[in-house]
């Protein structure tokens, strides 16, 4: 189908991963809610199909309390375990096995963290963790830096889709290489979802602009004053960047050029 | 040794010392087993010799007298090798847990033909050793008539020769001291420690991972449980059965990026 006005997103405009289509560019994280009730209305207020999750110890002492499995429908989200918090390729692994065998899906968010403060990626376990992980059978989608060979050679070990940073996770920091993105965005075949570091609305707007195929957050939205409101600002903002990167911006030149006729000025 | 292994299941665990036989033999002999052990989900133990204990990736080792301390024997095989160490006191057995020991072998018990002249600790000893996290094997002279008297002193099994190898029907009698071993532990309340998710866990009654996560208060459709770093499988949740120094991670997803 052909997007030829802004009604026609985003269903006329999927995307698609590992042969599988979801409506919504946008994929949000479901940490660090107030509530798990706030999390379900961030969610649907954001339009997002695909939400990540996180595998952790259940908690013995507290074990009425209740998994988020309860509160999050898998009819209703397309759940991607993530493995968040692991600095080894073994224990990316680890993680990720026992995420699949949740049994909804073998779709994995893979996080190989190589730095406590700065969250960047260990990209050496990553890329070993991403080959294993895609001889096992899984769908893989690497979170990384904005380095072109690093994604490529994740792309070449099988990821299903590449997921750079706009900056730091958590920072709210937006996009600070648009360069290097649209870089990596011309010479990936996979699809390109940057992932972190979006902190506002035209973040988001000006990421999709640069023609990624969408955007992962997370702490935008909870972190937000109102969780709830600062989601559909971001399904609008995604939406909007989609539109205007399909829609293709006019030429930008240093001097100014007249928007009236210049003709048929008055004697 | 095979037709052990079919009697026993995952109750037994058969111990090969290649101080009687050699070391090659030991080896090559572990080799054949490995098939039948792994399908009945027995042990293989392999006395001393590290070295042999990871080319035949078995289950366990035996640490005695003058083999590698636990600290070494680990560096070389790993978490996926039990470690068990021949203990002779109280003393020994506490040292032997504090280094990490995954099971002790407490003897002798009772006098035996294995050590002519030793007149046997009793069952006292084992009493002594409540409170150990690592469970405790008891040996010595021990038989079909002797293991609830080992089991209410606080022994988690027994390790055996005779009683099985001067039988007329060995795999019968393997069946034979399970199945008193089963009585007993019921009667008593086995002591079966195991830790999950980072905390030791006593528990009253043996069981599968499924009957743990029913005593937990887990929906077992909300969780996923790893056994010593090995993934049950949903469907196989109420065949596996929970083993005294079991180590467990159960998990859930929860909120997150």
């Amino acid at each position: 189908m052909t997007v030829r006005t802004m009604e026609d997103l985003p269903a006329g405009d999927p995307l698609i991963i590992a042969e599988r289509q979801f409506t919504s560019r946008l994929i949000v994280g479901t940490g660090k809610y107030g509530s798990h009730q706030e999390t379900v209305d961030a969610l649907r207020a954001s339009g997002a199909e695909m939400v990540t999750v996180a595998v952790r110890r259940v908690d013995l002492d507290a074990t009425n309390e209740e998994s988020l499995l309860h509160h999050l429908d898998p009819e209703e989200f397309f759940l991607l375990p993530n493995t968040a918090g692991c600095f080894t390729a073994e224990d990316a692994i680890r993680y990720a096995r026992l995420g699949r065998e949740v049994g909804l899906s073998s779709w994995v968010k893979l996080e190989v963290i190589g730095d406590q403060e700065t969250l960047l990626p260990d990209t050496e376990a990553l890329l070993e963790a991403t080959r294993v992980l895609v001889d096992e059978g899984f769908t893989v989608l690497p979170y990384t830096n904005d380095d072109l060979i690093t994604a490529l050679r994740l792309e070449e070990a099988g990821a299903a889709a590449v997921m750079p940073l706009a900056s730091p996770i958590g920072s709210g920091l937006g996009l600070l290489n648009p360069i290097n993105i649209r870089i990596l965005k011309a010479r990936l075949s996979v699809p390109v979802i940057v992932d972190a570091g979006v902190g506002t609305a035209s973040d988001a707007c000006l990421t999709m602009e640069q023609g990624v195929d969408g955007i992962l957050m997370n702490t935008a939205l909870a972190a937000a004053e109102r969780p709830v409101l600062m989601a559909g600002a971001m399904r609008e903002a995604v939406r909007a960047g989609r539109a205007a990167w399909l829609a293709g911006r006019m030429p930008t030149r240093e001097w100014a050029v007249p928007s009236s006729p210049s003709t048929g000025m008055l004697g | 040794m095979s037709a052990l292994y079919e009697a026993g299941g995952d109750a037994l665990a058969l111990h090969l010392r290649p101080r009687s036989a050699s070391v090659r033999r030991c080896w090559e002999l572990a080799g054949t087993l490995t098939p039948v052990a792994a399908r009945t989900g027995g042990w293989i133990v392999i006395n001393g010799r590290t070295d042999v204990a990871k080319l035949v990736d078995a289950d366990a080792v035996q640490l005695g007298h003058g083999a590698l301390p636990i600290d070494a024997a680990r560096e070389l095989l790993g978490r996926d090798c039990a470690i068990g160490v021949s203990v002779h006191s109280e003393q020994e057995a506490r040292q032997a847990d504090e280094a990490g020991a995954d099971f002790l072998l407490l003897g002798t018990i009772f006098p035996t033909a294995s050590h002519p002249g030793e007149p046997g600790s009793g069952v006292s000893i084992i009493r002594g050793c409540a409170g150990l996290t690592a469970p405790v094997i008891a040996i010595g002279g021990i038989d079909e008539r002797r293991i609830s008297t080992v089991v209410e002193a606080g022994a988690s099994g027994v390790a055996v020769i005779r009683a099985v190898w001067d039988d007329d029907e060995p795999a019968d009698a393997v069946r034979r001291l399970i199945a008193e071993l089963d009585i007993a532990g019921r009667r008593n309340g086995i002591r079966m420690r195991i830790e999950v998710n980072g905390k030791p866990i006593d528990l009253r009654s043996s069981g599968t991972v499924k009957d743990l996560l029913d005593e937990l208060g887990l929906d077992p459709r909300m969780v996923v449980v790893e056994r010593n770093r090995e993934i049950v499988r949903r469907d196989d949740l109420g065949a596996v059965r929970v083993v005294a120094g079991d180590s467990y991670e159960i998990v859930q997803f929860v909120g997150g990026g």
